[in-house]
């Protein structure tokens, strides 16, 4: 187990939500922009996020792909607790941090991570640890770029992350995609992919 | 060099080529056209740099952590490593150039002008060059799940969320000339000149960074201060602008023609309607003497701070623009400057209704003066009552009301409302 963690660079894990949620309590991570005029206006916050599922998504890439997958222990589902985990509690920490009063944008950091990690384990079985790090920043930058809804305040359906840190619908589909996220890597077969061994 | 056939095979920045090509087409399709001014449509194609400048990135880490993996990027090579990461490179500036050059393209056909400007395409150049460059650096130095991200929202941040930081010429250091340019500007070649003095900073901080034959400590400060040298640099050049990039264009582009003892000059862009407008602008100027309004001998497209006492500066809309419309570029180039106060001028209301009555009594329709100039605000008079009232005043009554209203225009502090009504 300590091998595995060490592996997984539990450490650095640990580090970068570590300064995520020191981030979070700066007053910057609360401010917004709209840098396309076609996108949604955006906290720093969710760019924040992005930090974690990446981290714990980089961590998961670190093992023998080969060797792990006939493994005795179930490590392809240690590697699903350890990412659920780490973005889990960074979420929990961000939504309480704003409950204190200790950081602004809290809750949409919160949601965005939650958001991200559901997308990564979906790309998990199709594109391996290694790629499936990219779905979750490319999916932000759709957001950004064209994710404008009826207005300015109000993003598309799709592009969720966006919105208000307390808006229910928004969470729905986060939790929604979460879920998703978790079948997927559930219940899709763990391809090993034809490089593994390459290194 | 490598083969055409394995560039097409093993390199990301070409599967995404199509995609990303029409994507950058269609983006342009939900910015505003611009008016026939193919300087214009060019800068704000430029904000397809954005996604685009974050796609080569990415694709350059891809190229640099294949290197990597492979371990290639250590072995010894009778190529310099220069001359392998370019051509790593090559493929994804080349990819993001076309999309931009795609973008530019869209937008110059929906503006209905012509030609692209080569400045706005040589900034993307070398903005490209160096947002994959650093990609690349990164995909050497970091592994692909945490590169790849880094490299795209990374440079997301910097061309997306600069613009949105005060002050706000840090905006001009990214080479992304979205506030370019009305049709009586041109790009500053300042902001040129530091944006691409940046790029070579991030150039040479990847290029540091990447060698391997210091220490990381001695490599991360050089890149340090080679990003620094040029980025202070650029600052200096670009502090103190505004948000727009621009400068006055060159005047000596104007065409100037003869309307009813008026000179009329308008850029070439307005070439097509020229005699057009110059017509309304002597029916216009026809109307105002009647109304007892001073007629300007000078009618100019021009920058203001170029423009010759007493002429009257308007920024005619493009082709599209009804009558209406060009009068009431006519009644807002007759208004005063805004006051230059702390706090703001106190005297708005003047503005609207001078702009009201001039356009009234410029003979602008019934609809278009209801369209523009009926609401009220709070104390005062409508502007269409005030418009009314004028036209049943005598010529004194006018004059008059015209000079208390340029005054109070710009006023900074509190003033008599009484100075604005119509006696």
């Amino acid at each position: 187990m300590s091998l595995w963690i060490r592996v997984r660079a539990g450490r650095i894990v640990l580090l970068s939500m570590g300064l995520t949620l020191a981030a979070l309590a700066l007053r910057a991570s609360a401010a917004t922009a709209r840098p396309s005029p076609a996108g949604a206006t955006l906290a720093v916050a969710c760019f924040l996020a992005l930090a974690v599922p990446v981290a714990a998504g980089w961590g998961c890439s670190r093992g023998d792909e080969l060797l792990e997958s006939v493994s005795t222990r179930p490590v392809r589902y240690f590697d699903l607790a350890f990412v659920v985990v780490a973005v889990g509690l960074t979420s929990g920490a961000a939504g309480a941090l704003q409950q204190l009063g200790l950081a602004g944008a809290g809750f949409i950091a919160a949601r965005a991570g939650l958001a991200f990690l559901g997308l990564m384990l979906l790309a998990v079985p199709l594109a391996g640890w290694r790629v499936a790090t990219m779905v979750p920043a490319v999916y932000l930058l759709l957001v950004a770029v064209v994710g404008s809804g009826e207005d300015s305040v109000h993003p598309a359906a799709w592009a969720w992350i966006a919105a208000d840190g307390l808006d229910a619908r928004s969470w729905i589909l986060t939790l929604t995609v979460l879920m998703v996220g978790l079948a997927a890597y559930v219940v899709l077969p763990a391809g090993v992919s034809p490089s593994a061994h390459d290194v | 060099m490598i083969r055409l056939r394995t560039t097409l095979r093993v390199t990301p920045a070409v599967w995404l080529a199509l995609p990303l090509w029409v994507f950058a087409g269609w983006y342009v399709t939900l910015l505003a056209p611009s008016d026939g001014y193919g300087l214009d449509a060019s800068a704000k194609a430029s904000m397809t740099l954005a996604f685009v400048g974050s796609v080569a990135a990415a694709c350059a880490a891809w190229e640099g952590s294949r290197l990597q993996r492979a371990q290639v990027w250590n072995l010894p090579s009778v190529r310099s490593r220069a001359v392998i990461a370019a051509w790593a490179v090559l493929p994804a500036i080349l990819v993001g150039l076309v999309a931009v050059l795609v973008a530019i393209a869209v937008q110059l056909l929906r503006s209905a002008a012509t030609v692209p400007d080569l400045r706005i395409v040589a900034v993307a150049a070398l903005d490209l060059s160096a947002y994959a460059t650093v990609g690349f650096a990164a995909g050497l130095l970091l592994p692909f799940a945490v590169a790849g991200p880094l490299a795209l929202a990374g440079t997301f941040v910097w061309i997306g969320f600069v613009p949105a930081i005060y002050p706000v010429w840090l905006r001009h250091l990214t080479g992304m000339f979205r506030d370019c340019c009305g049709v009586e500007q041109d790009l500053a070649p300042r902001a040129v000149v530091a944006s691409a003095l940046v790029d070579l900073g991030i150039v040479a901080a990847a290029g540091i960074l990447v060698r391997t034959q210091a220490l990381l400590p001695r490599r991360a400060a050089g890149a340090l201060a080679a990003l620094a040298v040029t980025v202070v640099a650029g600052v200096l050049l670009v502090a103190g602008m505004t948000y727009a990039p621009v400068v006055p264009r060159d005047p000596a582009l104007l065409a100037c023609r003869t309307a009813d003892s008026a000179a009329v000059c308008l850029w070439p862009e307005q070439q097509a309607r020229a005699a057009q407008v110059a017509s309304i602008i002597a029916k216009v100027r026809a109307r105002w003497e009647v109304a007892d309004i001073d007629p300007p001998r000078l009618v100019t497209e021009v920058d203001r701070s170029l423009a010759p006492i007493g002429a009257l500066v308007v920024q005619i809309p493009g082709s599209w623009s009804s009558e209406d419309e060009v009068i009431a570029s006519l009644a807002r180039g007759m208004l005063p400057d805004f006051p230059d106060c702390f706090a703001g001028g106190t005297g708005f209301i003047a503005f609207v209704d001078l702009e009201a009555w001039y356009a009234s009594a410029g003979g602008m329709s019934p609809t278009g003066l209801q369209d523009r100039y009926a609401f009220a605000m709070e104390p005062f008079a409508p502007a269409l009552t005030v418009v009314s009232q004028l036209r049943k005043a005598t010529s004194d009554v006018r004059r008059g009301w015209v000079q208390r209203a340029r005054q109070v225009s710009q006023a900074c502090n509190d003033w008599d409302p009484k100075l604005i009504a119509v006696r």
